[in-house]
C-alpha cells in the first residue's frame, strides 16, 4: 500500500515545495531568458530613450 | 520593432497623469481605506490576542465568514485569468486596455484570500506547520501547492507585460521620486527592447497565458474540494469543482467591472476604456450569469428532488427556512439583476454594467456565504439546528479585508501604469495597419472597376 | 492487536448523564459558562444527545449518550493537514495538541460532532479548579486546538504500568474509560473487538446492536444495542 505516501507528515510538504520550487525555477529562467537577449549592434534600433527631449 | 517616440503621445500622458499628480481625492481615498484597515487589524489583533472566540463561530458551524471570504477572493482571482489570459490567447483586440487591471485584481485578490486562511486559524502561530509537517492526503495540502503555484504564476503574468511599461518609466520619468525611479530601473532589469527581446517577451507571455488556464482551474477546484471531500449534506456533491470554477470567473468579471469602472473615472482613461470592453464584457457577464443560473439548478434541483433526509434538510433551510431571505437576494443578485441590465445593449454602459456588477459581487459573496454555512447548521446527525451569526469581529476583519484589497489595489496603479501603454501601442500600429490595407485595397479596386 | 470497542445498552441507559461528568472530571474539559453554552460551545466529550428516532411509529425521541465513535476509518484523520490527528494500532483516535494548528477541517469532516474547539483559553469555576485530573496527559488544553474523547488512554496507559510493575501480562480487561466505571445502569461494555471471547464483541454482534450513521462507512467501534 502507498497510503504511507499521502499519509507521513512532511511528505505533503516536500511535495508543495518541489512543486514550488521547480515552477520558480522555470519562471526565474523564463525571465533571465528574456533578460539576457543581446542588444542590436546598430545603436538606430535600439529603444533607449536617453535622447529625451524635456 | 517601434521604438519609444521621444514626444510622448496621448495615450502616454493621459495613463502616466496619475502616476506624476496626486489629487486632493486620492489622500481622502487612501486615508479612508487605511483607516478600514486599521479597523479590521485592530479587530484581528484582539481576536489574536483572545482566541477564535471573539467569532459568532460554534459548534457544529466552525467555519463561517473567513472560510466564506477566503472562497470568495480566491474566486475573485479569476478575473485576470479568464479575461486577460483566454482574451490574450484568442487574439481579442479589445482587450489590451484592460489586462493590466484583470491582472493585478488577480494578484491582489490571492493575496486577501490567502490571508483568510491565517486569520482562521485557531493557532496562527502555527502557520508554518503545514509546511513542515504537511501530510498529502489533506486537501489543505492540494491547496497550498495549487494556490502557491497560482500566486507565481499570476505574479509573473503581470509582471511580464509591465516590463516594457517599467523601461518607459525609468526613461521618461526621471523626475519621479529617487525611490520609484530606483524601482522602474531595478524591475524593468535593462530592458532594452530591441525586436529579438520583445519577440521572446511575446513568447513568454504566450506561454504563460495557456499556463495560468489550467493552474487557475485547479485552484478553485480544489478550493471546491475541501467542502466536497468532506461527507457534509450538499458539499459532498461531484458538481463543487465545477461550480466553484463557474462562480469564480463570475464574481472576477463583476470584480473586473468595479474596478475598471472606478479607475477609469479617477484615473480618466474614458479614451482608451470606452464602449467596446464595457459592450463585449458586459455579454460575457451574462454569459457567465447564465452558466452559473444553470449550475445552480443542476445543484439544487438534483438535492431537492431526492428524499435523502441530510441533504434535503439543508436544501430547505436554504430555500424555505433561515437562509431563504440569503438564497433568493442571491438568486435575484446573480441572475435577475444581470439579466434586466445587460440584456439590452444600453444597458451595457459603464453606470448599467456597474451597478450589474456590484449585484453579482454581493450576490456571489452570498453564494460563498450559503455554501460554508448552512451545511454545517443541519449536521448529518441531526440532533438540534444550529444557529450562526457573525460577530462584530468578523464584520470588521471582512471590510478591512475588502479594504486592504482595494487599497492594494489603488497604491499598485499609483505608481504603475492603469493600461498596458506599449500592448495599446501595438493594437494601435494593427489598426493602422488594416486601415492602410484598406485604402489600398481600396485604390487598387477602382481602376480594376473602369477597365 | 487489540481493537478497543464500547457498547451501550439503550434499554439500560436512563439518561442520567453521570457518564458526562465522569469524562468531564477524568479529562479535564473546561467549563464554557451560559453564555458560552448557549452559543452552542460546550466541552462536552461525552455528550447525551435527544436523536429523533426514524424506526419509532410515533417519531419519538431517543438519548443517546455519544463519545467518540473511534472510527476504523475516520474521516477526520484523512482531512488533518498535519497529523495532528491519527488513529493508533489499537484502533483509537486521538489528537497531539502540539501539532493542532486549529484549523477545524477535521470538526467539520467528523460526521458525528464529536470534536471540540477550544474558542478561548479554558476556564474553571474556583471549586472545580481545585479537582482537576493531577494526570499531565490530560493537562488542560491550551486556547485553539481540537480536543475530543480519547477513550481515556491515560487509563490505558496507567493499567498498562501497573500490570508491569505487577510483573503481569496486561489485559484487556485490565482498563475501562471513566464512563463505563462510572455509568449507573451499567448499561455501557468496554474492551477488545477483536477477541471473540471478550463481552463487547460478542454484544456487538449481538441482533440488537446497531452503529450510529453506519451508511457512512467509517466504520465506528461505538455499538449501541437497540432499546425496547
Amino acid at each position: 500500500m502507498a497510503y504511507w505516501f499521502i499519509n507521513t507528515p512532511g511528505i505533503g510538504s516536500i511535495i508543495v515545495f518541489a512543486v514550488g520550487i521547480s515552477v520558480f525555477i522555470a519562471y526565474l529562467r523564463m525571465l533571465r531568458w528574456i533578460q539576457t537577449t543581446p542588444p542590436d549592434p546598430d545603436p538606430k534600433n535600439e529603444t533607449s530613450t536617453s535622447d529625451v527631449d524635456k | 520593432m517601434t521604438s519609444i517616440p521621444s514626444r510622448e503621445s496621448e495615450l502616454e500622458r493621459i495613463v502616466l497623469a496619475p502616476l506624476r499628480r496626486t489629487s486632493k481625492q486620492f489622500y481622502v481615498v487612501l486615508a479612508g481605506l487605511s483607516l478600514v484597515v486599521l479597523l479590521g487589524a485592530a479587530a484581528l489583533a484582539n481576536q489574536w490576542r483572545l482566541g477564535l472566540g471573539v467569532t459568532g463561530l460554534n459548534r457544529p458551524v466552525y467555519w463561517g465568514v473567513y472560510i466564506t471570504n477566503f472562497v470568495f477572493f480566491i474566486g475573485i482571482s479569476h478575473a485576470g485569468t479568464l479575461i486577460s489570459a483566454i482574451l490574450r490567447v484568442t487574439q481579442a483586440e479589445w482587450r489590451r486596455p484592460i489586462t493590466r487591471i484583470a491582472e493585478a485584481i488577480t494578484f491582489f485578490a490571492l493575496i486577501i484570500g490567502m490571508l483568510q486562511v491565517w486569520i482562521d486559524m485557531g493557532r496562527p502561530e502555527r502557520i508554518i506547520f503545514p509546511f513542515i509537517f504537511g501530510r498529502f492526503q489533506s486537501p489543505f495540502l492540494w491547496d497550498f501547492t495549487c494556490v502557491g503555484v497560482y500566486f507565481m504564476s499570476s505574479m509573473l503574468y503581470l509582471y511580464l507585460p509591465l516590463v516594457p511599461d517599467l523601461a518607459r518609466l525609468r526613461d521618461r520619468m526621471t523626475d519621479a521620486p529617487r525611490w520609484r525611479h530606483w524601482l522602474y530601473t531595478v524591475m524593468s532589469f535593462g530592458w532594452h527592447g530591441n525586436a529579438e527581446q520583445h519577440r521572446r517577451l511575446e513568447i513568454a507571455i504566450g506561454i504563460m497565458a495557456i499556463v495560468i488556464i489550467p493552474v487557475a482551474v485547479s485552484v478553485h477546484t480544489v478550493v471546491s474540494w475541501i467542502f466536497g471531500m468532506t461527507m457534509q449534506p450538499m458539499w459532498h456533491s461531484t458538481i463543487l469543482g465545477p461550480y466553484f470554477v463557474v462562480g469564480a470567473i463570475f464574481s472576477g468579471i463583476a470584480m473586473l467591472f468595479l474596478f475598471m469602472t472606478l479607475l477609469r473615472r479617477a484615473w480618466h482613461l474614458e479614451l482608451w476604456i470606452g464602449e467596446k470592453q464595457y459592450n463585449y464584457l458586459g455579454i460575457l457577464l451574462l454569459v457567465m450569469s447564465a452558466f452559473w443560473g444553470y449550475f445552480t439548478l443542476a445543484e439544487f434541483l438534483t438535492t431537492g428532488y431526492s428524499t435523502i433526509t441530510n441533504e434535503t434538510a439543508v436544501f430547505h433551510a436554504k430555500l424555505l427556512g433561515e437562509y431563504a431571505p440569503a438564497f433568493w437576494a442571491m438568486v435575484t443578485a446573480n441572475l435577475v439583476i444581470p439579466f434586466a441590465v445587460l440584456m439590452r445593449r444600453q444597458g451595457r454602459k459603464p453606470l448599467g454594467t456597474f451597478i450589474a456588477a456590484l449585484s453579482v459581487i454581493i450576490g456571489m459573496w452570498i453564494e460563498r456565504f450559503l455554501i460554508v454555512a448552512p451545511s454545517l447548521t443541519r449536521p448529518s446527525l441531526g440532533f438540534m439546528p444550529a444557529v450562526y451569526t457573525p460577530s462584530l469581529t468578523e464584520v470588521a476583519i471582512t471590510a478591512g479585508s475588502f479594504a486592504l484589497f482595494a487599497l492594494l489595489f489603488l497604491l499598485f496603479f499609483k505608481v504603475f501604469p492603469a493600461i498596458s501603454v506599449w500592448e495599446v501601442e501595438e493594437g494601435q500600429a494593427v489598426e493602422a495597419v488594416r486601415q492602410k490595407a484598406r485604402e489600398l485595397a481600396h485604390e487598387g479596386a477602382q481602376p480594376a472597376l473602369r477597365s | 492487536m487489540t481493537r478497543w470497542g464500547m457498547v451501550i445498552d439503550l434499554d439500560k441507559c436512563v439518561a442520567c448523564q453521570s457518564c458526562t461528568a465522569a469524562c468531564r472530571m477524568e479529562n479535564n474539559t473546561p467549563v464554557a459558562g451560559k453564555n458560552q453554552a448557549d452559543m452552542g460551545r460546550t466541552i462536552l466529550w461525552n455528550e447525551v444527545l435527544p436523536l429523533a428516532n426514524s424506526e419509532s411509529p410515533d417519531a419519538s425521541e431517543m438519548l443517546i449518550p455519544r463519545p467518540c465513535m473511534h472510527c476504523d476509518d475516520p474521516p477526520c484523520v484523512k482531512v488533518c493537514p498535519v497529523q495532528a490527528t491519527y488513529r493508533t494500532d489499537e484502533g483509537v483516535v486521538l489528537i497531539n495538541y502540539d501539532r493542532c494548528i486549529g484549523c477545524r477541517f477535521c470538526t467539520v469532516a467528523c460526521p458525528f460532532q464529536v470534536r471540540y474547539f477550544n474558542w478561548f483559553e479554558p476556564e474553571w469555576p474556583e471549586a472545580l479548579k481545585a479537582h482537576l485530573n493531577p494526570d499531565p496527559e490530560v493537562a488542560p488544553r491550551p486556547r485553539g486546538v481540537v480536543e475530543k474523547c480519547t477513550f481515556c488512554v491515560q487509563r490505558l496507559r496507567k493499567a498498562r504500568e501497573t500490570a508491569q510493575a505487577e510483573g503481569r501480562p496486561f489485559s484487556a480487561t485490565d482498563y475501562v474509560p471513566a464512563c463505563v466505571e462510572t455509568c449507573t445502569a451499567h448499561a455501557r461494555y468496554f474492551g477488545d473487538l477483536d477477541d471473540p471471547n471478550s463481552l463487547v464483541s460478542q454484544l456487538a454482534a449481538s441482533p440488537r446492536a446497531f452503529r450510529l450513521q453506519e451508511e457512512m462507512g467509517t466504520k465506528p467501534k461505538v455499538y449501541y444495542l437497540k432499546q425496547g
